[in-house]
């Protein structure tokens, strides 16, 4: 589904990503956990165009999207669920969701989508007509969430949806993204530590200063006292 | 009494085409985050396009006015691409001050073009309707102001609607409010900014018929039309549609009072002291919000 190979990518002279590579197969659940700065959200931003890559090849779905603009990338099928949630402040809820449908045949069946959203997140069609700024931070973070499910999704890639949250959201967020996860969708997760994903069926990267340095499944990376120090503080 | 309601109303008309006049360079602000300097350029292309049909076809202003849309969306998407979109994302480059000298040339361009086509001769466009009719006893208005200000108010109105129900109209707002999301949406950037001058410039050029009524149209006529929509943009806020709407019609307003009370001379320097005193108080202008530089 996704090939990322020897990718590299950097702010102005400050090198970011030093080389990465990745795969994540059709129907997988890839966590990319890491210390923050390390390029977790540098490396979906590239991924997805918004940062240009300065080196190396990304395939999805057996096109090399590399160099292309972020809206033909999101047009094939990737979905970027960005860092911060962006939503658009000044206008409704129901408006943000009607434009997670821009691409045209996603925007014929806008209506039944935004039902099938509302039905996942309740809270969001309660504020349905309220303007995205006065949501809270769970709120927002649903919004991203079903802003990305509003359109065809062939990988769904979502950055830390743990961050800045109350402990009790993030269970709450989680729990939808499982759902997500059962359903069959193929994802790529950045998280800052691997607490929240100790028990999905996950392929963990282990990104630190812009390379993959472990791969492993969950209980790998449980099993792995150096890792488990650093990463979870045990 | 009768002189106060004729002011306001005279205010209203003004502000209605100040309005239109001015909305698609907050619109183009929103999006591009620069200031269109070829905005007045569109409104002395509507007054040419017909005056142009009236003379050579006879068409009366209102499908003068349409005609004069169409090629105005033309010239803004030329505009676009030959001027603007060049010099978007270009490192060590300030897009913001480059695209404005860059539109600022444009506008040269177009001026000495439609001198040499046309001459410096003023142009006459007829309105749309003659006759007044008695609105209070003593106070009669032109039924051709109440044309203009009921095309124009039809015009925001359109406008309002295309922006927050049609595809594309969202996607402006997307674009204008985050543009990293609207991508990752597949909001297509460029096309957008394509579709915004077009629209803006298309306001612009039926401001500038009702315009070429009352006044005349010259290869300067565009002029003073800029000038008062950057009073009017930055007034209400660069990028606040609401706000420039609001402005626009403050600003008719107080001009007609202005004139009514202190004479017609007047009207200009309270408007750039009023407009020096707001900008003192809120800089973002009424309802503008601050925003950074980005493309």
């Amino acid at each position: 589904m996704l090939e990322v190979r020897n990718l590299r990518a950097a702010y102005g002279e400050t090198r970011v990503l030093e080389g990465v590579d990745l795969s994540v197969r059709g129907g997988e659940l890839v966590v990319v956990i890491g210390p923050n700065g390390h390029g977790k959200t540098t490396l979906l931003r590239t991924i997805s165009g918004l940062v240009p890559a300065t080196g190396g090849e990304i395939t999805f779905d057996g096109e090399r999207i590399d160099g292309d603009p972020p809206e033909r990338i999101a047009m094939s099928g990737l979905v970027h669920i960005p860092q911060g949630d962006l939503p658009f402040v000044d206008m409704s809820v129901e408006e943000n969701l009607v434009l997670g449908a821009f691409p045209r045949g996603a925007w014929r069946a806008r209506r039944e989508r935004l039902e099938r959203v509302y039905s996942i997140f309740p809270p969001l069609a309660e504020r349905r007509t309220h303007r995205a700024r006065t949501l809270s931070g769970g709120e927002r973070r649903m919004l991203a969430l079903g802003r990305g499910l509003m359109r065809d999704a062939k990988l769904l890639m979502v950055d830390e949806p743990s961050l800045g949250l109350a402990p009790v959201i993030v269970n709450e967020v989680y729990r939808h993204i499982e759902q997500i996860v059962a359903a069959g969708m193929t994802l790529l997760l950045v998280e800052e530590n691997f607490s929240h994903v100790q028990t999905f069926d996950a392929r963990v990267l282990l990104l630190e200063s812009g390379r993959i340095v472990r791969e492993g499944s969950v209980a790998d990376l449980l099993a792995d006292q150096i890792v488990m120090a650093t990463y979870l503080g045990t | 009494m009768r002189a106060l309601v004729q002011a306001v109303v005279s205010g209203m008309t003004t502000g209605s085409v100040y309005a239109v006049m001015t909305v698609g360079m907050t619109l183009i602000y929103g999006t591009l985050r620069t200031l269109n300097m070829a905005h007045g350029s569109m409104v002395m292309i509507g007054g040419y396009v017909a005056w142009v049909l009236f003379d050579s076809l006879g068409w009366g202003p209102i499908p003068g006015m349409v005609a004069a849309a169409i090629v105005a969306f033309a010239f803004g998407v030329l505009i676009q691409q030959v001027a603007v979109r060049p010099l978007i994302g270009r490192r060590g480059v300030d897009f913001e001050m480059t695209a404005f000298i860059s539109t600022f040339a444009v506008t040269i361009v177009l001026s000495n073009l439609a001198l040499q086509i046309f001459g410096a001769r003023n142009k006459a466009v007829p309105p749309v309707i003659h006759g007044r009719f008695h609105l209070l006893e003593g106070v009669s208005v032109g039924w051709h102001s109440v044309v203009m200000a009921a095309i124009a108010i039809g015009t925001l109105v359109a406008l309002g609607i295309f922006l927050s129900k049609t595809r594309y109209g969202l996607a402006i707002s997307a674009v204008a409010q985050q543009l990293d999301a609207a991508r990752l949406m597949g909001i297509p950037a460029h096309r957008i900014y394509n579709v915004t001058m077009g629209v803006s410039s298309a306001l612009a050029a039926i401001a500038g018929v009702l315009l070429a009524s009352v006044f005349f149209v010259s290869p300067n006529s565009g002029d003073l039309p800029l000038l008062k929509a950057l009073i009017v943009a930055i007034f209400g806020g660069l990028g606040s549609v609401r706000g420039t709407i609001l402005a626009a019609y403050i600003i008719g307003l107080a001009e007609a009072l202005v004139s009514l009370y202190f004479g017609v001379k007047w009207s200009l320097p309270v408007l750039f002291l009023s407009i020096m005193v707001v900008m003192l108080v809120r800089p973002t202008g009424l309802l503008g919000k601050p925003e950074e530089a980005r493309l």
